[in-house]
């Protein structure tokens, strides 16, 4: 075992795929605790699924992957988060009208590309051991901006998710601040899509943070833990994927899951306390 | 210093209709009036959280979102039992954040922590509030009234020179309610005070002025109920008055008194001490 995991880590490509899991685990980690605690989760995996739209897009016109669904997934998010905004009170219904719709143009625009794309699965279900050293600098880029502006305005986004009104009555413009959120999720998604493909990637949002945030009591501490969780899942998926020849992201939320189901109840603050 | 509303009414239904006040520096103004009648509408409206159908508002001879920076507000419904994971003194820090309208101002916001001299006022408002040794704990495990001293703390950390209060002891046992009168009989000096309450038992002795928001809004500059208030308040005038003193001295007698409506209180009294005991 420790031989052929030696080896597995000498190819290049399982290292590639690590270290992609990596920096996915950490945009995902940050960012679904702000996902989290905004009880946006839902919101979040509009943008994911919409991002399907980009995808189309990118294989249609022959533009670079990545850097093409972020720019769809930018807008497409900032179009949820105005619809939203607007209309407070029926905000899950905004958000299940542009899911539908950017999965809609993605599958239109791959229709009208002629050929079949193999490739178009790794996108769905997540095939890490395709990553290329350039979506690895990509990811890396986009990691440095999400941990960047998340250090920069952690007191803004803090205030921002425990009481939004009051942050309005202090004369800032939560819709701004909504926005800039939407577009931090935007970036982690795309980032994310890559290891465990944009209809899985809602468990790296939420099975970790929320993990992290029954064994924390701040918000930094629960994106560390949430960070720290996520690689442990994704290297545990990988390897696993890499062992057994299966799907990466198949492996890695089952991995997430299980470990999910079973450290519910060990929540030291909560442990003691009486079940409602 | 005064915050001059003209006229407004609020889209929907009609809260709010053609109301003009003028509120002074150095007020404490108590803010009544039924369920539903719009007191909170009314605090939202000076922050600038809602805009107002027709007419202005001016406070501290600025809109509302600019001048919103000089102002300590207090919502009503804290985010209560909600599990939420940041300590207490992270919360009252984020009463510093401040912007004018729009933006934040950056100083109160770059960079994931606050310098020393803001934790220190932190402190010092906690410390106020009597709570300082809860600076550390989570908010989602205090209780409504802790939390309450939190939110109050949070408004006051700015050091602000309007506090718009929404019904902020509704929650707090009644020996801390008093401390807490005397400590905002204390700010009044340096600050103007607008406090919406459900209980006219609470207009304490420190009140200056009521303001009763019911179908219509009165503006009384001294701190008594008048007959139009108690009306608007949908107690009809048979209602015995006393009830609605402010047990301070002098006290207040309020509106017309005479024996027929004392009587009529002392039963009204009776009949519901009956029906809790047969509750109970």
């Amino acid at each position: 075992m420790e031989q052929s995991l030696a080896l597995l880590l000498s190819y290049a490509f399982v290292k590639n795929a690590l270290a992609a899991g990596i920096m996915a685990a950490i945009a995902s980690g940050i960012i679904g605790t702000l996902v989290v605690v905004n009880r946006m989760v839902f919101l979040a995996g509009g943008i994911a699924h919409a991002a399907y739209g980009g995808i189309g897009l990118a294989f249609f016109t022959g533009m670079p992957v990545l850097p093409t669904v972020l720019g769809f997934s930018l807008c497409s998010s900032a179009a949820i988060g105005i619809l939203t905004k607007k209309r407070s009170e029926r905000t899950d219904t905004m958000i299940g009208v542009l899911w539908a719709m950017g999965m809609a143009i993605g599958i239109l625009l791959i229709d009208m590309t002629p050929g079949y794309n193999v490739d178009l699965m790794s996108f769905l279900f997540g095939s890490i051991l395709a990553v290329s050293p350039n979506d690895l600098v990509f990811m890396m880029i986009m990691d440095g901006i999400v941990t960047f502006l998340v250090a920069a305005f952690y007191r803004l986004l803090l205030a921002y998710s425990y009481d939004r009104e009051f942050l309005a009555a202090r004369g800032i413009n939560t819709t701004l601040v909504h926005l800039f959120l939407m577009a931090l999720v935007a970036v982690s998604v795309v980032m994310t899509i890559r290891v465990v493909g944009l209809v899985l990637v809602m468990a790296l949002f939420t099975m970790a943070p929320y993990l992290a945030e029954k064994w924390t009591g701040t918000l930094w501490s629960m994106m560390f833990t949430a960070v720290i969780l996520n690689t442990i899942f994704i290297t545990a998926g990988i390897l696993i994927a890499c062992v057994f020849n299966l799907s990466s992201g198949a492996t890695i939320i089952l991995v997430a899951g299980t470990f999910f189901l079973l450290t519910l109840n060990l929540s030291p603050g909560r442990f003691f306390m009486k079940n409602p | 210093m005064d915050i001059r509303d003209v006229t407004f009414s609020l889209s929907g239904n009609t809260i709010l209709k053609d109301v003009n006040i003028t509120i002074q520096q150095g007020d404490f103004v108590a803010v009544i009036g039924p369920n539903g009648s719009g007191k909170t509408t009314f605090l939202k409206l000076i922050l600038g959280l809602y805009r107002p159908d027709k007419g202005t508002i001016r406070v501290l001879g600025q809109e509302p979102n600019r001048a919103c920076s000089h102002i300590g507000y207090m919502p009503q419904h804290p985010t209560g039992d909600r599990i939420f994971p940041a300590r207490v003194i992270d919360v009252v820090l984020s009463g510093l954040i401040a912007g004018n309208g729009l933006l934040p101002s950056l100083v109160r916001v770059i960079g994931p922590s606050c310098n020393n001299q803001d934790k220190r006022k932190a402190l010092e408002c906690l410390e106020l509030m009597g709570i300082r040794g809860l600076a550390k704990k989570n908010v989602g495990n205090l209780s409504g009234g802790q939390l309450q001293r939190v939110l109050l703390a949070r408004a006051l950390v700015s050091n602000p020179k309007i506090l718009l209060l929404d019904e902020p002891m509704a929650n707090i046992d009644m020996g801390t309610r008093g401390i807490l009168f005397d400590l905002l009989a204390d700010l009044n000096r340096s600050m103007t005070i607008l406090m919406v309450t459900h209980d006219i038992g609470l207009i304490s002795r420190h009140i200056k002025s009521v303001l009763c928001i019911g179908p219509q809004v009165f503006f009384h500059e001294a701190a008594e109920l008048t007959m139009d208030m108690t009306q608007a308040l949908g107690l009809q005038g048979e209602t015995c008055h006393m009830e609605l003193l402010g047990h301070g001295i002098p006290h207040r007698v309020l509106g017309r008194h005479n024996e027929m409506s004392e009587k009529r209180g002392k039963m009204i009294k009776n009949r519901r001490s009956d029906q809790q005991e047969s509750k109970g």
